[in-house]
């Protein structure tokens, strides 16, 4: 890693307080987890040469700065400031990135498969961010591995990392950049967060973080804001998206789920939700989603208390016996709108969209029937 | 549908704060030490029924009183300053430095209850702390504990790579508790073994990283009288051994109230006394922090030199130890008996049937330094090593129960009361230490340190007068002292010293 150890070598105290540090923290081999650091050896690389490494520095005049010295072929006092500028935040970059992973050794958070590792060696390097971060960097590394800590238990955390490498530099905004991805790819508890920093977004940032074009973003998060299902391109009608609960799928449920309740209101940013049952074992989990990403939690008090009118809290086996007027009308309306017939064990209403569970599915199936319920 | 809510942000709602863990790297531990103690207190004056105080201070200045309650032999002591519970210091310990406890004792005695608390303790829901107990039962398998595959990889992976697991929401806890973990299968053992030790779990390939954790393990019978035996490297790996003490019947009107009222108070932890992810963190920076200063440990090497050493054992000094006894598969205590020239009081090795591993060790200076940290102190006394021995070493070393001083008017109870065994173990040893002057006489000690200053520049002639002093310290040993354990274990020392001078010695001549 040629590039990476001449940045190195010059922060060199600053590289031997961070492997001080990795031995008293007790890393066995602080060489070894340096030298995974092998991806970065490229962007170090690129980051050296993107304003001119030293023996490299654009010349005066040719640098397209202003400050020239107007001598032709001969170093200018703003060239040799964009190269030294270059060569220091190459520097910054590369000990920030090693301060950062040997800091993670020390914690145990830096072994194979781990999130932390992941973030620093496989998300990181494909960023297009680092060219003029400099100082920075570290910061921004840290929030990288932060939100891959969050992330990675989640199905989300690939199409995340590749919508986050699709993205031009977010400049001040990379906080907002990380979590608008985080939520575009499906994590929909950053849902309220996200819409209200997605509007803070540059525009070309913003247009590949949502995947919609700049100008159509504030008009998309406006409408996307009020109907949680609600999204360009997706349907409006009928199933609007299918949630799968079983655990062998990655999901949280071990028997059938039965929807149980609506969980709150779904007036504001967040997602839509509802408790449902895992008939299994009788634990609760609250099913969240928009129409971007759901996910299952354990059920607070609070989503049970805050519940809606639980349309449909019939059980498994009784659900047609239990059913009331208003239960019926909503089953009928259902059965209009789905690809399937099966029996009904469960449903319940947000607004006009329904989540529906089935006596011979694991899936849950977020509904919009055609004609609006009573 | 309810519409009164719908402002208020839902409690699964994350903040752009919570993703990138704002806090989390805090590095102030202002207050810590108060809130540890507020969380202790709270235990034990609200949650545990527990009127026992058998971890005792003494303060230097105002000595306790010893009294005796009849004639056979039974006293009681009355500390002269700040006594604790075990059973809700120790847990509260291993949740500081993130260690492993064994909670040991008859059925109902509140193990798992005083484990539960500590789950609340580190924030997590009453409901989140049940859900992540693991009970041990014969039948329990590998991906009962941790995780299942997932059947759709399952049929379509090409290779076990490909195989996703669906991991158990307990492995990412701050918090993890084992209930009865001698009911559990051998092989299950093993699996949790790697999880304990060394903080992974691997299912079809497939790892997963677990965060640092303060373990709770509970046993109603911890001799063998569980399911399954334990296996050895299980046991090793637990730092701390609690025993849940028999209720007082005199506190029945405590438990009647609790009855009546319906007073759960696992139900209502104060919000003052639960630690943040942050506070963890930062708990434990704080208490590897502590310092052990130089007599502290001083003592304590003097006292683990003790327990090793066996001149019968073998004829190289390096392999006269305990260890290779075992090893050999010989009755460690015919070898003792047929010695002879050792103090079967004095000694401490005498007693024993094992020495101290590195890891019995290490837990005990982590966990002597959380002591002092609990009780506010700048560095770790000896008052804080002797409080937390008896129960690391509880399972780690084992007692010759033949031996002479057992057999001693008055001491054949300590063949059972291994707590206070240890305890008498520690004390004869520093009074033996003290005795001898160990604190102001420690040539090797002056050795060692020149020798840490490095080796560069050191000329030739300083080389072999250094050499000839490590030579003359042997020499003068060879009739005035005994092979105790601390004099083996300095010659050993003296060995290493010596060979470190004479390599750099034999460099500088022939460079």
């Amino acid at each position: 890693m040629p590039a990476f150890a001449r940045a190195l070598r010059t922060r060199a105290d600053e590289v031997d307080a961070a492997l001080a540090f990795a031995h008293a923290a007790g890393v066995r081999d602080p060489a070894e987890v340096v030298a995974d650091l092998e991806p970065w050896e490229s962007v170090v690389a690129g980051a050296t040469r993107a304003a001119g490494a030293p023996g490299e520095r654009p010349v005066a005049g040719s640098s397209g700065t202003s400050g020239t010295s107007g001598v032709p072929g001969t170093p200018g006092p703003a060239g040799a400031s964009a190269g030294g500028d270059a060569t220091d935040q190459a520097a910054a970059l590369a000990v920030a990135v090693v301060t950062l992973a040997l800091r993670l050794a020390g914690q145990a958070r830096w072994r194979e498969g781990s999130a932390a590792r992941w973030a620093v060696r496989e998300v990181g390097p494909r960023l297009d961010w680092w060219h003029a971060v400099g100082g920075a960097s570290a910061a921004r590394l840290r929030d990288l591995v932060a939100a891959a800590e969050v992330l990675a238990p989640t199905p989300t955390a690939r199409a995340w990392a590749d919508r986050l490498a699709g993205l031009p530099d977010p400049g001040e905004r990379a906080r907002e950049a990380i979590a608008v991805c985080a939520w575009r790819s499906g994590a929909v508890r950053l849902r309220a967060a996200a819409l209200d920093a997605a509007g803070a977004l540059p525009g070309p940032v913003a247009e590949a973080a949502l995947g919609v074009p700049a100008d159509r973003v504030p008009g998309v998060l406006t409408r996307a804001a009020t109907d949680p299902w609600w999204w360009p391109g997706a349907p409006e009608h009928g199933v609007l998206a299918r949630i799968p609960t079983f655990r062998g799928d990655g999901g949280r449920c071990l028997g059938l789920p039965q929807v149980v309740q609506a969980a709150w209101a779904p007036a504001g940013p967040h997602p839509a939700a509802w408790v449902v049952r895992d008939t299994a074992d009788g634990t609760r989990w609250t099913v969240l989603g928009d129409a971007l990403g759901a996910e299952l939690v354990p059920a607070s008090g609070a989503d049970r208390e805050g519940g809606g009118d639980a349309a449909g809290a019939a059980d498994a086996a009784g659900a047609a016996d239990t059913a009331d007027t208003a239960d019926v009308d909503l089953r009928g309306l259902v059965v209009g709108s789905v690809p399937w017939d099966d029996a009904i064990t469960g449903l319940a209403a947000q607004g006009e969209v329904l989540l529906v569970s089935r006596r011979h599915s694991y899936v849950l199936d977020v509904v919009r029937p055609v004609r609006r319920p009573a | 549908m309810a519409e009164g809510d719908a402002a208020a942000a839902p409690a699964h709602a994350m903040t752009l704060a919570e993703l990138f863990g704002d806090g989390a790297e805090a590095d102030t531990v202002e207050g810590l030490d108060e809130k540890l103690r507020q969380a202790y207190f709270w235990m034990v004056n609200h949650a545990i029924i527990s009127p026992h105080y058998d971890v005792e201070f003494t303060d230097p200045t105002r000595p306790g009183l010893d009294l005796p309650i009849g004639d056979s032999g039974l006293r009681v002591t009355l500390p002269s300053d700040q006594s604790y519970s075990s059973f809700v210091l120790l847990p509260l310990l291993t949740f500081a430095v993130r260690g492993r406890c064994l909670l040991v004792g008859g059925p109902g005695r509140g193990k798992t209850s005083s484990a539960l608390l500590m789950g609340l303790l580190a924030g997590y829901s009453l409901q989140e702390v049940r859900r992540a107990v693991q009970h041990g039962h014969p039948q329990l398998t590998v991906q009962d504990m941790f995780g299942t595959p997932l059947p759709r990889d399952l049929v379509a992976a090409e290779s076990l790579a490909e195989i996703d697991v669906a991991w158990r929401t307990w492995l990412g806890m701050r918090v993890k508790i084992v209930d009865e973990y001698n009911r559990i299968p051998t092989r299950t053992q093993s699996a949790l073994l790697t999880v304990l030790a060394d903080s992974y779990v691997e299912v079809f390939d497939q790892l997963y990283e677990t965060p640092p954790a303060a373990w709770y393990l509970t046993a109603n019978d911890d001799a063998g009288g569980g399911t399954y035996q334990v296996v050895d490297a299980l046991r090793d790996r637990i730092d701390v051994v609690v025993r849940a003490l028999s209720f007082n019947p005199r506190f029945l009107g405590d438990l009647v109230e609790r009855l009546e009222t319906g007073r759960h108070p696992e139900a209502a932890v104060p919000e003052s006394v639960i630690f943040s992810h942050a506070e963890h963190d930062a708990l434990h920076r704080a208490v590897l922090a502590v310092p052990l200063p130089r007599p502290v440990r001083r003592r304590l090497e003097y006292f683990a030199s003790q327990l090793e050493v066996l001149p019968e054992a073998g004829w190289q000094v390096e392999y006269r130890t305990k260890d290779t006894a075992r090893l050999a598969a010989v009755d460690v205590h015919d070898l003792l008996a047929s010695g002879g020239a050792r103090d079967p009081y004095a000694d401490i090795g005498m007693q024993t049937l094992t020495g101290l591993s590195v890891r019995a060790l290490q837990s005990l200076v982590v966990y002597a330094k959380a002591m002092a940290f609990f009780r506010g102190n700048a560095e770790v006394s000896v008052e804080d090593v002797a409080a937390v021995l008896p129960f690391v070493l509880h399972d780690k070393l084992q007692p010759d129960l033949d031996a002479v001083a057992f057999e001693e008017e008055g001491r054949a109870a300590l063949r059972t009361d291994r707590v206070s065994w240890i305890r008498d173990l520690f004390a004869t040893a520093c009074r033996e230490y003290e005795r001898e002057s160990l604190d102001d006489i420690d040539p090797v000690g002056e050795i060692l340190a020149t020798l840490d200053r490095g080796l560069d520049g050191v000329p030739a002639e300083e080389v072999r007068r250094r050499l000839s002093r490590i030579e003359g310290i042997l020499r003068a040993w060879a009739h005035a002292t005994k092979p105790h354990g601390h004099v083996v274990d300095d010659a050993l020392a003296l060995k290493y010293a010596h060979q470190r001078y004479s390599s750099y010695l034999r460099w500088l001549e022939v460079r």
